[in-house]
């Protein structure tokens, strides 16, 4: 581990939701920066690869992307005449999953703070022609601008280890929710076996290689890395939860914790 | 949970191939969703290997879930051999009445659809068709019909075999008429018993008086 990660790695330990102790700095994967900055370097790494994320994604998870969304959007319990807010969006796959679920008496808002993945989101979704019950909105998701209670399902799918704020976010999620509604958060996290997560972090290491030879871009999939190692484990993220007002909150680990999704309710 | 992604990967395929053959026949799933549109409803296998799925039926096609649902409309809790008889039996009127079968939550729901499923006339070989072609769903259909027999008799078989070697070869249990004989025989004898009860009682009181 380089002198960069050991710093990051004990200013995440200093405080575990993955902000820096001085609360005018944030990390942006290994780096400390401001978090006046940290949005616009999110933006950018965003912005650059927003044409072949999908492609990316594919490569890097091996296509099991797919199977774990596809878990998430049977976990969110969503029915038909439901909203549902698909934040951090993006390119839409979500979306896409949600919108036949909910079906005309429902509605699913498509949000990113990025407007190039969401033009890739909107594309697809006119693509496939899910347009009568999906909206799309460029949002920040720490100062959602939704009425209170106005969702009966929100869903952020590795979207929140790019926000500023995670506690923000949550909190905003939260009370955007309806009561008794359920919010997920599907991130990387920590995996549980050692052995895997030393396999994992071989694996990882090759993304940026991948992401220079897909997407020209090789420094956005080094950002992504350590992005993942910086984001909090699986308990810690349970606990940010719970201190935003959620109940119940659990979590369930895919692939061996390589990823997690996190379920809580208001 | 590595399992639960594994199922989810399993039905993604199924649930596609499943709602293929549904939208050959739109009537099936019409009349699906007129009993229980927007309902969810839990499968459970309760032997080895257990598994849980939930069904989540949408006015236009049916869903396969594998994660768990917090709140499913209706449960059905039963083993391999009562789920298997539940979806093949000839006799579906008595296979939801299954000693292994348990049903909980709006129990009405699964018996409303049950019964809606048996009252369709489903032509299997039409159905698989498009997917298979015309030879192949034939292959497909008759092979399943033949196979589903060729089980159904070396199940009878085995069975005979078993009860032939435990009650005649190793005689380790009497054979029913045997059991008939002892019944009866038993019966004979408590008949005699209150007789003669009866008989010493009526002797006592005439000592009595």
């Amino acid at each position: 581990m380089s002198d960069d990660q050991q710093q990051a790695h004990q200013n995440q330990s200093a405080n575990k939701n993955g902000n820096s102790a001085d609360s005018d700095t944030t990390h942006f994967g290994y780096e400390t920066v401001s978090t006046r900055d940290k949005a616009q370097r999110v933006g950018q790494v965003f912005h650059s690869v927003a044409n072949r994320y999908d492609a990316m994604n594919d490569l890097i998870s091996m296509g099991t992307h797919r199977v774990i969304k596809r878990f998430t959007v049977e976990l969110s319990g969503v029915r038909a005449g439901q909203t549902v807010l698909d934040l951090a969006g993006g390119t839409g796959d979500f979306s896409m999953r949600f919108a036949p679920l909910v079906g005309d008496s429902g509605h699913v808002v498509l949000a990113d703070i990025n407007d190039s993945m969401l033009k890739v989101g909107r594309d697809r979704l006119i693509d496939k022609g899910i347009t009568g019950n999906v909206s799309i909105a460029q949002v920040n998701a720490e100062l959602l601008p939704f009425a209170n209670e106005s969702f009966d399902c929100i869903c952020i799918a590795y979207g929140l280890r790019n926000v500023t704020d995670k506690d923000a976010a949550l909190r905003s999620m939260y009370a955007t929710l309806k009561p008794g509604g359920r919010a997920l958060v599907l991130e990387f996290s920590k995996p549980v076996n050692p052995l895997l997560g030393k396999a994992y972090d071989a694996w990882s290491t090759l993304w940026p290689v991948a992401g220079k030879a897909v997407t020209g871009d090789a420094d956005s999939y080094r950002y992504l890395v350590e992005s993942i190692r910086m984001h909090p484990d699986q308990q810690t993220l349970r606990e940010m939860m719970q201190n935003a007002g959620f109940r119940d909150c659990k979590y369930h680990n895919l692939l061996g914790g390589i990823s997690a999704v996190h379920v809580g309710y208001k | 949970m590595a399992l639960s992604l594994l199922s989810t990967a399993l039905l993604q395929p199924l649930e596609f191939a499943l709602n293929r053959l549904l939208a050959r026949d739109p009537h099936i799933i019409d009349v699906m969703a007129a009993a229980g549109a927007g309902k969810t409803i839990t499968v459970i296998c309760s032997s080895l290997p257990r598994w849980q799925l939930s069904v989540l039926i949408n006015p236009d096609r049916i869903l396969l879930l594998s994660a768990p649902q917090d709140a499913p409309d209706a449960c059905l809790t039963g083993s391999h051999r009562a789920l298997t008889q539940l979806l093949l039996s000839d006799d579906q009127a008595s296979a939801l009445h299954h000693p292994d079968i348990e049903l909980s939550g709006d129990v009405q729901l699964i018996q409303r659809l049950h019964r809606a499923l048996n009252q369709l006339d489903i032509d299997w070989q039409d159905l698989a068709g498009p997917l298979l072609g015309d030879i192949g769903a034939n292959i497909a259909t008759t092979g399943w019909q033949h196979s589903r027999d060729a089980v159904a008799q070396a199940g009878r078989a085995l069975q005979q075999n078993i009860t032939d070697f435990v009650q005649e070869e190793a005689a380790l249990s009497p054979t029913r008429e045997e059991v008939e004989h002892s019944r009866e025989q038993l019966d004979a004898l408590r008949l005699r018993l209150d007789r003669l009860q009866a008989r010493i009682q009526g002797l006592q009181q005439l000592v009595t008086n």
